[in-house]
């Protein structure tokens, strides 16, 4: 009895270092690991060996896709459990981190939701705040302003906008409000503004007949001699509303046929593109000449 | 036409041929009867969009469709290709008998047997010329266009950024395009899903 109780003593002080020491139990591997994953799980989270290699370099996309409508942007990131880092923002490309390869690694990565907006219907127009990718996409809800809007339509009559469709705005002024909380189309509708030609053209013609009526009371009181001189300079104001207009319309004729001729152009790109693909396809031999000779026949065939 | 999907599942599959079969498609043949056989079909086939008659053939090898000729053909086609699985007969009526590949593309393989089973081993691969498969051109037509659409895009949004259009005139131009683009890419994907990786 009194030898084994020593004996039985070390057995259970062993079972107890067992039952309390963490490490029984785990194997000794000594396999670094990365641990990625995505606040609110707006990517599947994922981990990876660390190899030996000094450093691991860590490729996440900039924006990935949320749905049909919407995607994810990148805005900041968490090494370790310790603070976020903000992302400087992009639309495309993959944010690079290096991460050293010395033990195991968290990283957590935060993004948000975007939604595209397209205004449609204006020559220009600017937002504010701008893109935070710089490509017409915004935080979801984020709400924006549009501004110094112009319309297509160029000549001689002024446009205003009239109501604008499509998504929900709130006009006020010359800017349009919007809570981006979807994809965004608007467009705008835009009506003849004749009170501001009125005002362009009523006061010239008011000040040609004040100077007529001058002219012609100038006239009366001069000698019979000098009136076949008056006449012709007379009808020098007469031409000068004409004049006057010519340049309001010269750069509407300059930019109609710069965007027209920038369509046929484009069409024509495209044609030659195309063709371009299909000699492509017969170099590569994909196609025989007799099938590149049909097909370029019937390429473009309305 | 024939059916383009029958056309399309050929050209997708990929036939297992022994040794003794897999020969008539290797160079070292190509003055054989039956390996000109196989490339006619493939070439009147892919001209017509559908399976060729013996007399098709004859004219395409020798020029004219005499019966000796066409029975060398026949001969050609029954006793070896067809026997292979290369070539299919399709009997339309008794007087009009046409002929199809069955696969385009073909693995060389040796079957070993074990108390655990038979298994293949690919040994080597042969695929007829890309040029010689009944694509329709509409895929082609699709393609091109669609490079058009694509370069088109690439073309007004760096022209936009040279400030060489307004800006109203690019975002209609790059909906437009984009829009025809989706299309084309729907369609691609509706009608020849799976021949873009095939054909790459």
């Amino acid at each position: 009895m009194r030898l084994k109780f020593p004996f039985l003593l070390t057995l259970f002080s062993f079972f107890l270092f067992l039952a309390f020491n963490p490490a029984f139990g785990q194997t000794d591997s000594t396999q670094n690991i990365l641990q990625v994953s995505f606040v609110n799980n707006t990517a599947t989270s994922f981990s990876l060996d660390l190899d030996s290699f000094e450093t691991f370099t860590l490729n996440q996309k900039y924006s990935w896709v949320r749905d049909q409508n919407s995607r994810y942007n990148l805005v900041s990131y968490s090494l370790d459990g310790q603070d976020f880092s903000n992302i400087l923002r992009q639309s495309r490309g993959d944010f690079i981190l290096d991460i050293p390869a010395d033990s195991s690694h968290t990283v957590v990565f935060s993004a948000v939701t975007q939604f595209p907006v397209s205004v449609q219907g204006v020559s220009e127009y600017s937002i504010s705040p701008k893109s935070p990718t710089g490509d017409n996409w915004f935080d979801a809800k984020s709400e924006i302003k549009i501004l110094d809007m112009a319309s297509n339509n160029e000549g001689l009559i002024p446009y205003e906008v009239e109501h604008w469709e499509g998504s929900p705005v709130t006009s006020s002024g010359d800017s349009v409000m919007i809570l981006v909380d979807g994809p965004i189309t608007v467009e705008a509708k835009w009506r003849e503004n004749y009170s501001i030609l009125v005002l362009y053209l009523g006061l010239p013609i008011v000040a040609i007949m004040v100077i007529f009526v001058l002219k012609k009371k100038n006239t009366q009181l001069s000698d019979t001699t000098q009136p076949s001189t008056k006449p012709s300079d007379a009808t020098q104001p007469s031409t000068k509303p004409s004049d006057a207009t010519q340049p309001s319309t010269k750069p509407s004729d300059a930019i109609e046929p710069r965007i027209g001729n920038y369509r046929e152009k484009m069409q024509e790109y495209v044609r030659q593109k195309s063709f371009e693909k299909l000699e492509l396809l017969l170099n590569s031999k994909l196609i025989t000449n007799d099938k590149y000779l049909g097909i370029k026949e019937t390429l473009w065939e309305i | 036409m024939f059916e383009e999907n029958d056309l399309f599942e050929r050209m997708i599959q990929v036939k297992n041929l022994k040794d003794n079969c897999f020969k008539y498609l290797e160079e070292s043949t190509k003055n054989l009867l039956t390996h000109k056989i196989i490339f006619s079909i493939a070439k009147l086939s892919a001209e017509k969009m559908g399976p060729v008659k013996i007399a098709e053939i004859s004219k395409d090898l020798f020029g004219e469709d005499e019966k000796s000729k066409k029975d060398l053909i026949r001969l050609g086609i029954e006793k070896s290709l067809s026997k292979c699985g290369m070539v299919e007969k399709l009997q339309y009526a008794s007087n009009d008998v046409r002929y199809l590949l069955t696969a385009y593309r073909f693995h060389k393989v040796k079957e070993i047997e074990s108390f655990r089973g038979g298994r293949v081993e690919s040994l080597d691969k042969f695929d007829i010329p890309k040029s010689l498969w009944p694509i329709p051109d509409e895929y082609f037509k699709l393609l091109s266009k669609k490079f058009g659409y694509d370069e088109a895009l690439k073309k007004i949004n760096s022209d936009f950024d040279n400030g060489v259009i307004l800006r109203g005139e690019y975002e209609d131009l790059i909906r437009e395009y984009s829009q025809k683009l989706t299309q084309i890419q729907n369609k691609i994907n509706s009608k020849f899903d799976g021949l873009e990786d095939l054909l790459s």
